[in-house]
């Protein structure tokens, strides 16, 4: 997707305001969330006091990604109507967490990251892999984010790659380094909010100048596969979705820092309703690449097809909201993985590996310099666009689906076998790694959670421990 | 199996009612919540 300024769907003036005027709101936004904020709670866990409307708002915000928006359409247009379907069943792992924020909040009212939960429930081994596939997925994700914010950019407005992704990943770095989850979590709430209204006002417009039934006929006329109820790719690709997605959120620190953070009663809530909301985002941003063969429209390259859909039916504004709303997913994303990677590796790395006995004061400013660290490593992987670290998102689907036996069993069931807990996320990623060499994408996570859950159940059955949920509790809050 | 004008209008109606409603119970929630609430 390597667009040139000629074909830009806005005008570089109008992006280079849209981007200035929306980098100094999230950044002023960061700073006066962040002016108070004393101890080690306040900053990586917005002093585990956020309620139901922010907590939902965070929790929709950070699942709505700049793929939300654009891949949607692609989508819809590749894959019909299940392509739609199917992106919007990523909201079954929000709501599938729901009830585990519960208990991971009642279990470990003094937790910090998922990492904690692994070392805690089966040991220091258990404890490794899991970071290892954690950060695996953490800076893949974020690279790919950060890599996709500029290429976005570049090809909505013709602003050169480096400056946009410089931009995109400066500013979220700026303000989560300045307010910490309050400012990742405040800003969640207005670009959730941008987003929804966004989304559904180019939605009635769209169909205010194409209606279903125009719509429907000229599907039927010209790409019939679309609206094909039992199209075998499609269908393939919901479960794969649906596993990748429930595997993403239940190993992801992203999932569990605001389960900590969230105040007690609202994290079953704020999960469950965040999966309600979300689930329309993708029908609601895919449907308009379904009115592509009502408008007559070539569409050059799939990822592009909502910019220009917007830009036909709407002129120059259609474009910049499509902007507005690709700038508010791609930063509610961008933070909330900078505060939770960063909050993996100053728990984990800096407090679990390196200085265990650091004071509350000591960790408060390393959180700072750890942020600031990551944003600089994740510019420096991104400067490349090597589209390779991209494509390592497509395998990571092995990885987390690996995880969501040990994690869901683990603080549900207290029979697990910790070795096999450790042996099932091994063999789970590797077994399933394979399979998408040897068979394909679509079967990396089915097969990877298929191999875990046989070796959770074998080894809990050939050799059950019994656990006591109070060693979940041990730590003081900093 | 295809699927009807009518499945396709239920569906992105459906959806994009459902994503009017949801700003509006975020709104809503949040000002009940606002004194609780220590974000702000």
């Amino acid at each position: 997707m390597n667009s040139p300024v000629d074909d830009a769907v806005l005008s570089t003036e109008t992006g280079v305001a849209i981007l200035l005027a929306f980098s100094a709101l999230w950044v002023v936004l960061g700073w006066w969330l962040g002016r108070r904020q004393d101890t080690l709670d306040d900053y990586t866990l917005a002093g585990r006091k956020v309620g139901l409307a922010l907590g939902t708002a965070t929790a929709m915000a950070t699942w709505v990604t700049s793929n939300t928006t654009m891949a949607a359409p692609q989508l819809a247009l590749q894959m019909g109507v299940w392509g739609m379907v199917g992106y919007s069943l990523g909201s079954v792992g929000l709501l599938l967490f729901a009830p585990l924020a519960k208990r991971i909040r009642t279990l470990m009212p003094n937790g910090y990251t998922s990492s904690d939960f692994m070392r805690l429930r089966y040991g220091k081994l258990a404890w490794r892999v899991f970071l290892g596939i954690s950060f695996f997925y953490g800076l893949g994700w974020l690279v790919s984010l950060g890599m996709a914010g500029g290429v976005l950019i570049n090809a909505l407005t013709g602003i050169d790659y480096t400056i946009s992704m410089s931009v995109i990943l400066g500013i979220c770095v700026l303000y989560t380094l300045l307010g910490g989850l309050r400012a990742v979590i405040g800003t969640d709430f207005v670009q959730t909010l941008i987003i929804l209204f966004g989304v559904v006002f180019l939605a009635i417009l769209a169909l205010q100048q194409v209606g279903v039934a125009d719509m429907h006929a000229a599907l039927l006329k010209e790409r019939p596969k679309l609206l094909d109820l039992m199209f075998p790719a499609a269908i393939m690709f919901l479960f794969n979705n649906l596993l990748f997605g429930i595997g993403e959120i239940f190993h992801s620190n992203v999932w569990w820092s605001r389960a900590f953070a969230f105040r007690e009663g609202v994290g079953f809530k704020a999960y469950a309703l965040a999966g309600i909301f979300w689930a329309p985002i993708p029908i609601v941003a895919g449907f308009v690449a379904l009115a592509t063969p009502a408008l007559g429209l070539n569409v050059p390259a799939g990822d592009m097809v909502g910019p220009l859909v917007a830009a036909q039916l709407l002129g120059a504004g259609g474009a910049a909201l499509v902007f507005v709303l690709v700038f508010a997913a791609l930063a509610s994303s961008l933070d909330s993985l900078l505060a939770a990677t960063s909050d993996l590796l100053l728990q984990d790395i800096y407090r679990g590996h390196l200085r265990p006995q650091a004071s509350g004061a000591e960790m408060l400013r390393a959180a700072r310099l750890v942020v600031l660290l990551l944003g600089v490593v994740t510019w420096l992987l991104c400067l490349p666009r090597l589209t390779t670290l991209a494509e390592l998102l497509y395998f990571t689907g092995a990885f987390v689906a690996s995880t969501i036996w040990p994690v869901a069993a683990g603080l549900y069931w207290r029979r697990v076998n910790p070795l096999g807990a450790t042996l099932a996320m091994v063999l789970g990623t590797a077994i399933g790694l394979a399979s998408y060499f040897v068979i394909g994408f679509y079967v990396a996570a089915l097969i990877s959670a298929a191999v875990s859950m046989t070796v959770v159940l074998v080894t809990t059955w050939l050799a059950p421990r019994d656990f006591d949920w109070r060693h979940l509790a041990p730590q003081e809050a900093t | 199996m295809t699927l009807s004008v009518t499945g396709l209008a239920w569906l992105i109606h459906g959806a994009i009612g459902l994503a009017m409603v949801a700003p509006v119970v975020l709104i809503v929630l949040w000002f009940m919540d606002r004194k609780k609430d220590t974000l702000w």
